[in-house]
């Protein structure tokens, strides 16, 4: 596309120079411009576009964990130069999505958030306090108590009672914030097992079990992800010590319907899906592997989890709600590891592809994160420098610091800094903490390896506070605009589905 | 106008506050705390009423399908998504609240997207390719303005067919006014790419331009589509006078002399300070020149009331102006210099600027009918400007991150940090008065011992990772948001040069400049 633009523009310059009239207002050489032309073309499609207010049969909400708009442009520009392009023309599957929104991410008691805070924004409709999970703003983080007042009703239970199916699907553990506050209470998000909950909270549930005990309608149809550990007894390599092997209590407790429990991409491909009425898939112990580092025989892909989890909910003929969160781009900026944050932010775009082709236009379709990171695109790098390459200027000159050294495009402002390492992504929290620069001249920056250099020496990479982006296409997309609360996503969600979500 | 969400702000601020209040009293005064229940379901329904009324509000607003009469270009320089956000906390701040629930202007908009701001050979960009493509529809060149890629920059003999017109041009053409606001110098490169042609951005005066070609601000005194813009307000002015009367220019030319000799029916009114623009009779003017200082305009933080007008009073002072045209009329306001705080490392000046620039926004907004005019807010590009975690709720902006537990927040050799920084430039310094001062003393690489330090003060000036004898502009996309007829348009992930085209639906500007050509 930017070849075709580029070609387009140089071939007008000589026809057009040529002639040097004016063909009414503006020269020939505007009109046919290529830039030109591109955007005159999507301004008559987007001029005749009309909204649509029928009620969304079904709805897929994509959150891709800390992929904040830093981290948009990153991979975007990635996956263009993986398609052999400069990149910064590309756009990702969602980025040519009609509607969007940016949304204030904030918690009610933190400027810069969390996950558990937001994914509660986006299910409920209830901005609360960071690390709780499905209980509003008085709830305080890690106390057992005033459950019942403070309990919110999700956008996955709304879709469960109003008789549709609905679905989870995560590469991190199913028990993490984000999936967890589609359908957990919990007044902590770390209490993921019983051996994480306090001795004094007895009146709360470890996620996992609220997973499996989930009750509202004829309970959720599809969860797949990482985090087996939380659901099986310590005796069988998981954490639990209630000695209760929940995956066994699911399956057990199929009745008439047919459950299929599955561990590795092999039983999920082999897994009748036609014939199941439910699928459990935990795939790894805890979060499931980087893309970069997921191994295709074991693990499936978080598009090949998202097109199968609709194989299974589509047969409900009251429509569906699905989940579907790009875990790891969090954590492999946590890590200081672009490469990693970016191949997921990739693999995430693709996903929501699986979604738009295997959906129709009953479907609203919304993607969004939960909040961004402190990762940045520097200046100044030539059109199609590699993203995470060091900066070469337009004269093709590398750029250096005042000291001499150069410098990559990509960079985080805190966490654990530099290191070169065999394998990247969460090996990086086995070697020590380094503060700001290094001689990065013998170094490749866009090894998989590399992680970049940071300026505040901190345990892990933090989030960042800024706005970020909503994506939406399908029935009641339009309801996205503006500039929003976090938790006005909810209520795209109830009003385009008709879910029927009241307050309290 | 301005949506109900101001509204609806109020409401989440209220209960946000009280939130906050609880979080820090409820302990100690739990016996005299209503019913906790009671109390849980208000707050909960605070936010849900909050968001359910917004997308309701959302869902009745239909697209204004009417022709736009009048349309404003505001770009804030260098005001990136990040920029937006800290600078809503902070102005929030400023009143005492918590900030991060506060609306800038822009934010009570119905429509934003999202924008590539790449040049056609850049990819982090400059402003002169960005407002290029802003203004013509068509990406170009870092550096080069009103002209295509398929020029070379600083080569004046490349221009020749590679000319690009602009909206500005195109709103003359049409027989609308236009006016061009910034803080900036009125020749630097987003201003200029309104009205002028060059391959150089840094051609301001005739000392500086090449090879023939005229310089910019030369440009704008000689611009002769229509009846010529009606009004330029900003700084730069020793680029229009000769050197001899402080100015720059090595011809000894003297171009507001020019302009007002060249007045000929009309009452043209040239001003130089802010008494000089209050005395203008706007009803009687026909064109106005202002340029209040010699380079760029004082920042927010530093204008000296009594001889700078704020943007907000240009801005007001350009509508009234332009208003009298019963054809419409077209302004670009531009905020220069939140990019020129970024650059120099203080947070400060970016942000009051910023919030200077939504002052601006406001005022234009509660000035014109939205039914017939159309008000962009944009940027041209970001800078490497980072919120980063985990500041409390309400926690100074421009602070040192305290928790949530009330601690301050460490790095992993015990030393506190800031909310905000910068991933390269000139990086720490404390000085008595900040801004481009920074530049004055060297560039600091890294980490400083902040515990003694007011990180809020106007002279402070954030960290830096890279050491750069500038903070550099950033890659990712920044915001457009719109109000008023075909603001719809905005909407999705555009690549910037889109902006020409939405103002061209939505006014018809080329086919209004055609058939005025008839």
């Amino acid at each position: 596309m930017n070849l075709k633009l580029r070609s387009l523009a140089a071939a007008c310059a000589l026809a057009c120079a040529s002639t040097g009239v004016l063909a009414g207002a503006l020269p020939e050489s505007q009109l046919n411009n290529a830039w030109y032309q591109q955007g005159e073309q999507l301004i008559e499609q987007k001029s005749l576009q009309t909204r649509n207010i029928s009620t969304a049969k079904n709805v897929i909400l994509f959150v891709g964990d800390g992929m904040g708009i830093s981290t948009l442009t990153a991979a975007r520009i990635l996956e263009g130069q993986l398609q052999g392009n400069s990149g910064e023309e590309h756009f990702l599957s969602f980025e040519t999505f009609p509607h969007t929104a940016l949304v204030k991410t904030y918690n009610t008691d933190q400027q810069t958030p969390d996950s558990a805070g937001t994914m509660t924004a986006m299910m409920t409709g209830v901005k609360n306090r960071a690390g709780v999970i499905g209980l509003g703003p008085m709830a305080k983080q890690g106390e057992c108590k005033d459950i019942e007042s403070n309990a919110l009703t999700s956008a996955l239970t709304l879709a469960e009672r109003k008789g549709k199916a609905t679905g989870i699907v995560s590469t991190a553990r199913i028990t993490h914030a984000t999936p967890a506050a589609t359908y957990a209470i919990a007044p902590h998000r770390d209490w993921e097992d019983d051996s994480k909950l306090p001795e004094d909270a007895t009146d709360c549930t470890d996620i996992a079990s609220q997973l499996i005990n989930y009750s509202e309608g004829d309970g959720i149809e599809v969860a797949l992800g990482g985090g087996r550990r939380h659901f099986i007894t310590t005796d069988q390599g998981g954490r639990r010590t209630d000695g209760v092997d929940l995956t066994q209590q699911w399956l057990n407790a199929a009745g008439t319907e047919t459950r299929t429990y599955v561990t590795n991409k092999t039983e999920l491909s082999n897994a009748d899906i036609a014939n199941s009425d439910k699928l459990l898939g935990l795939f790894t112990s805890s979060h499931m592997s980087y893309e970069a580092d997921r191994d295709d025989n074991e693990e499936p892909s978080l598009a090949e989890m998202t097109e199968t989890a609709l194989e299974v909910l589509k047969k409900d003929q009251d429509g569906f709600f699905l989940m579907v969160e790009g875990g790891r781009i969090d954590h492999g900026h946590h890590a200081g590891n672009a490469y990693r944050a970016l191949t997921d932010a990739h693999a995430f775009a693709e996903a929501v592809q699986t979604a738009v082709d295997n959906t129709n236009g009953e479907t609203l379709i919304i993607v969004t994160a939960d909040h961004s990171h402190v990762f940045t695109i520097a200046g100044y790098p030539k059109r199609g420098n590699p993203i995470l390459g060091k900066v070469v200027q337009t004269d093709d000159t590398e750029a250096t610091d005042t000291n001499g050294l150069p410098y990559t495009t990509v960079g985080y402002m805190n966490g654990r800094g530099f290191a070169d390492l065999e394998t990247g992504g969460d090996t990086r929290y086995d070697s020590a903490i380094v503060e700001g620069r290094v001689d990065l001249t013998n170094i490749n920056t866009e090894g998989q390896g590399f992680h970049q250099e940071t300026l505040i020496p901190r345990s892990s990479e933090t989030h960042a506070g800024e706005d970020i982006s909503v994506h939406a296409i399908g029935p009641g997309a339009h309801l996205f605009s503006g500039v929003i609360e976090q938790n006005e996503v909810f209520h795209v969600i109830n009003d385009a589905a008709d879910l029927g979500g009241t307050a309290y | 106008m301005n949506y109900k969400k101001t509204l609806l702000a109020a409401i989440i601020s209220g209960s946000a506050l009280m939130t906050g209040c609880s979080d820090n009293s409820s302990d100690s005064s739990s016996n005299s705390s209503p019913d906790p229940i009671a109390t849980a379901a208000a707050e909960n329904n605070a936010w849900f009423n909050q968001g359910a009324e917004a997308v309701a509000k959302a869902a009745a607003t239909t697209p204004n399908l009417n022709r736009a009469k009048n349309v404003i270009l505001f770009v804030g320089d260098g005001m990136g998504i990040s920029t937006t956000t800290a600078a809503r906390i902070f102005e929030g701040q400023t009143r005492g609240e918590s900030g991060e629930e506060n609306n800038l202007a822009w934010d009570t908009f119905p429509y934003a997207a999202l924008a590539k701001t790449y040049n056609t050979d850049q990819q982090t960009p400059d402003s002169a390719g960005t407002m290029t493509a802003m203004m013509t529809g068509v990406k170009t060149d870092a550096g080069v303005i009103g002209v295509d890629e398929d020029v070379e920059r600083s080569d004046c003999a490349s221009v020749a067919g590679n000319e690009l017109v602009s909206a500005v041009s195109l709103a003359e053409m049409a027989g609308k006014a236009t006016g061009v606001v910034s803080t900036a110098r009125l020749t630097h490169a987003t201003p200029a790419a309104t009205y002028a042609i060059g391959p150089e951005r840094d051609w301001e005066d005739d000392t500086k331009a090449q090879g023939g070609c005229e310089d910019i601000a030369s440009q704008l005194i000689s611009f002769d589509e229509g009846d010529g813009i009606d009004v330029a307000l900003g700084g730069g002015r020793r680029h229009f006078i000769p050197d001899s009367d402080g100015g720059r220019r090595a011809d000894n030319r003297n171009l507001p002399n020019e302009w007002l000799a060249a007045a000929g029916d009309e009452t043209r009114a040239y001003v130089t300070d802010k008494a000089g623009l209050t005395a203008v009779n706007l009803n009687t003017t026909d064109k106005l020149l202002g340029l209040f200082t010699s380079s760029h305009m004082s920042y927010e933080a530093d204008r000296d009331d009594t001889e700078e007008p704020s943007l907000t009073e240009m801005t007001e002072a350009a509508i009234d102006l332009l208003s009298k045209d019963e054809d419409g009329f077209m302004l670009v306001v531009e905020s220069g210099r939140i990019d020129h705080g970024h650059h120099a490392g203080n947070a400060y000046r970016a942000l009051t600027d910023a919030v200077e620039f939504s002052n601006a926004v406001k005022a234009a907004a509660a000035k014109v009918d939205l039914e017939e005019t159309l008000i962009i807010v944009t940027a041209d590009h970001s800078h490497v400007f980072t919120i980063a975690g985990y500041p409390k709720r309400g926690n100074p902006i421009l602070g040192k991150v305290v928790d949530k537990n009330n601690n301050q927040s460490e790095d992993a050799n015990g030393m506190p940090y800031t909310t905000v920084g910068y991933m390269n430039g000139r990086g720490f310094a404390m000085l008595e008065t900040g801004g481009d001062t920074r530049y004055n003393t060297p560039a600091v690489s890294g980490r400083q011992d902040l515990t003694e330090i007011d990180t809020t003060d106007q002279g402070y000036h954030q960290e830096a990772l890279v050491p750069r004898s500038s903070e550099t502009h950033a890659g990712e996309d920044v915001g457009i948001y719109a109000t008023g007829p075909w603001a719809h348009l905005v909407q999705g992930t555009l690549e910037q040069n889109v902006i020409f085209h939405i103002i061209n639906q939505a006014t018809g500007l080329i086919d209004l400049a055609e058939a005025n050509d008839q």
